[in-house]
């Protein structure tokens, strides 16, 4: 039983936060919500720094890393609310591309494509630009769109580093059929949901940090707000939610292989501990932020619309309830002390 | 990371499965708020040391099986899983006793742990005062050194209160002014003191249940030897703040309890489940769901612990979560009961023999005591988040 990360994940978490909080700062954010296009010249840059290729073998050119590792990635990608398509195509294309033996995994990690996905929970593709693919999930078949073929219209969306559009016609190629493609499916819907718990928990600690600032700085009746008790208990339970959230999506990456059903609970968890997590959080940040976190003038708002998108991807939370709920209360899966890691060991098959 | 348990520690839980199996008893012991489930618990701590499943976590030189935290774990997973009595000696296994084994001189650890680790000996704690509640540093009960007779003495006087045990515990701890008109966290020293010396006066206080399961302390001219202080003269507040340190705070209530509690709440929506709101179904997955959360990051902790990372003030996010989710639980339960709700353990119908309004009844305790959750939110905010004093 080691529930800690590999000095290796974390110095590579280290690098990660380094480089994207120098790159994608608010005021790059800003920038790019001004301009209204979401401009994204930068995917070149993370292909660079690995990020494309994370989960790809290093046979395939990747880095070969692990799930969880992906995660801390993701909740950094989070933190600084990064508008790139990083989840889609280094969370979910890419290994399964790679697991079909797809050269496009290769070329993913080379930076020579990008592939986005359509996925019947979360059918708007986000990020589509010229050039890209798409992995077209539905009930029986995957499909791979060149981006030539592709007819879309566009989606707005209240995030506005968020570019949806909506796939009209396309030529595709079929990658899989049948049950292959329902188990490809529920395979790329739980990375999803993963790696968007990830997301959240960064854009968690993110909101958290920046009315932590704001309560230090902004000052009424002579003092900083932050001195006043009800502003640091709202900040002080959203910190709470995160610490008790962070170890559940731990826990769902280092047991995504595992046992089927355990594993699609734990993700069930971590996708509902995140969202919850995040959106608590948002609300206590514009609250702690007043009048200016209703507003353009804050960066709140970039986090806070970000946080409301993601928990609606890969299973909202009824979708997420539904499946506790068929395990837990109408199921049979053992609850209770010494059921935790059950599908691991001693505990399980014993009550 | 690997989230499988290695073979010694299946082993390991097989032995305390085993063992557990065999003496616990059969029939839940009486509330140990009463005279005579206190000394039934008592018992049962005896017999817990004489299997050395008593105070695992001890060192091996003190009589324990220095277990790590996950063997720690482990041994609370299947004690709660066992439905094994509730620890009468909490006090001393996991405030005093590892208080003692930090600070103490070696007489003082010969006098007090085996009679700790045996049952012979139970404790109470005796930190707040009328006036030193959230503020402990506000406390005022004085020990005042003497010499009479060639052997020096202190002389307690003051009143502590919110004692838990104390009713029918045999000894208590806790800090007192030694240094007269120091203030705040100076100036105190922790002294040990027998709960039947001259002078020290027991009034219990009914609880919200009805039973004694604190009381208050007066002392009026008690005398204990001076060595009966552990630490430094002075040192008092700093070994407090030890005692209430992490990892015993980590201790004072595992996962497995409320894993209990969130598994009863699951059967009891099943057996209600046809007349409940229908959001109720809801709010139960959500309870369960918090107490896995519970584990998990105790778990967490525990590694990164063993690892040798620190933790320091998000420690105070545990109390807040687990207190918050004991009583979210027992509310749920209550609200699902209908008119037993209201029901005692002595009434013919009471549903799980009145568990459930007892545990609602301690469950609002959760957030008040080891420090209230408003003080554990201050401490959140100034020392994670470093918002300013006011």
């Amino acid at each position: 039983m080691d529930f800690t990360f590999t000095t290796d994940e974390l110095e590579l978490r280290d690098g990660a936060r380094e480089y994207l909080r120098g790159r994608c700062t608010p005021e790059t954010l800003r920038g790019l919500v001004e301009s209204g296009t979401a401009d994204l010249a930068g995917w070149p840059e993370l292909v660079e720094m690995g990020f494309a290729g994370f989960l790809v073998p290093d046979s395939a050119g990747g880095l070969g890393m692990s799930d969880t590792a992906f995660v801390l990635l993701a909740e950094e990608a989070g933190y600084v609310a990064m508008p790139e398509p990083l989840v889609d195509v280094a969370g979910i294309a890419a290994p399964l591309l790679a697991a079909l033996d797809s050269d496009a995994a290769a070329q993913i990690a080379a930076g020579a494509i990008r592939v986005l996905t359509s996925h019947p929970l979360n059918p708007y593709v986000n990020q589509l630009g010229t050039g890209d693919q798409v992995l077209r999930f539905s009930d029986d078949k995957v499909e791979l769109i060149a981006a030539a073929d592709i007819e879309t219209t566009t989606v707005d969306s209240i995030d506005p580093l968020r570019q949806l559009a909506h796939i009209e016609t396309a030529e595709t190629a079929i990658l899989a059929e049948g049950v292959e493609a329902g188990t490809l499916a529920a395979r790329a819907a739980l990375r999803g949901a993963l790696f968007t718990a990830g997301e959240l928990l960064g854009l968690t600690a993110a909101m958290i940090d920046m009315s932590r600032a704001y309560a230090v700085e902004r000052k009424q009746f002579g003092v900083a707000i932050g001195t006043f008790q009800a502003v640091k208990h709202h900040l002080a339970t959203a910190f709470t939610r995160l610490e008790f959230a962070r170890p559940v999506v731990y826990r769902a990456a280092a047991t995504l292989d595992g046992d089927e059903r355990r594993a699609r609970l734990a993700v069930a968890h971590a996708k509902i501990a995140a969202a919850d997590a995040a959106t608590g959080a948002a609300e206590a940040a514009i609250q702690v932020h007043g009048g200016i976190g209703y507003t353009f003038e804050a960066d709140l708002h970039l986090f806070m619309k970000r946080v409301w998108a993601l928990c609606g991807l890969w299973g909202d939370r009824h979708h997420h309830m539904r499946f506790v709920d068929s395990e837990i209360l109408h199921g049979h899966l053992q609850t209770g002390p010494a059921t935790t890691f059950a599908a691991n060991g001693l505990a399980s098959g014993q009550h | 990371m690997d989230l499988r348990y290695t073979d010694e520690q299946d082993q390991f839980r097989r032995e305390v499965r085993d063992w557990l199996a065999g003496h616990v008893p059969a029939e839940p012991l009486p509330s140990l708020d009463t005279p005579e489930g206190f000394e039934l618990h008592r018992d049962w701590e005896r017999t817990l040391e004489s299997g050395n499943w008593g105070m695992v976590t001890w060192p091996v030189e003190y009589g324990g099986r220095g277990c790590n935290l996950i063997e720690w774990l482990i041994f609370e997973e299947e004690y709660y899983r066992a439905g094994a009595p509730l620890r009468v000696s909490q006090n001393g296994i996991f405030l005093l006793g590892p208080t003692l084994m930090e600070f103490g001189t070696d007489a003082q650890k010969a006098r007090f742990l085996p009679p700790m680790a045996a049952g012979d000996e139970i404790w109470a704690q005796a930190w707040s005062e009328p006036n030193a509640g959230s503020d402990m540093a506000a406390i005022r009960s004085r020990a005042t050194r003497v010499t009479e007779n060639g052997e020096d003495f202190y002389v307690l006087e003051g009143q502590k209160t919110w004692s838990s045990r104390a009713v029918f515990a045999d000894w208590g701890f806790g800090i007192f002014r030694t240094e007269p008109d120091s203030k705040r966290h100076k100036g105190l020293s922790f002294i040990l003191f027998p709960l039947d010396a001259d002078g020290i006066t027991i009034r219990p206080i009914r609880q919200l249940d009805g039973d004694a399961g604190f009381a208050e302390i007066f002392f009026d001219d008690a005398r204990v030897p001076v060595a009966n202080r552990l630490g430094d003269e002075g040192q008092g507040w700093h070994i407090a703040m030890a005692t209430a340190g992490f990892e015993r705070g980590l201790m004072l209530r595992s996962p497995a309890r409320f894993q209990v509690t969130a598994r009863r709440l699951i059967e009891l929506y099943r057996q209600n489940a046809e007349r409940v709101s229908p959001a109720t179904g809801e709010r139960v997955i959500e309870c369960y769901l918090d107490a896995e959360a519970y584990c998990l990051n105790t778990y967490y902790t525990a590694s990164r612990l063993m690892a040798g990372g620190r933790i320091g003030s998000e420690a105070s996010c545990n109390k807040i979560f687990w207190s918050e989710l004991d009583r979210r639980m027992h509310r749920i339960a209550m609200s699902m009961l209908g008119a037993r709700a209201e029901l005692t353990e002595h009434a013919a119908d009471a549903v799980d023999a009145g568990r459930w309004l007892d545990g609602y009844l301690f469950s609002l305790a959760g957030p008040i005591y080891a420090g209230t959750n408003e003080i554990q939110r201050n401490i959140i905010a100034e020392r994670c988040l470093g918002l300013p004093r006011a």
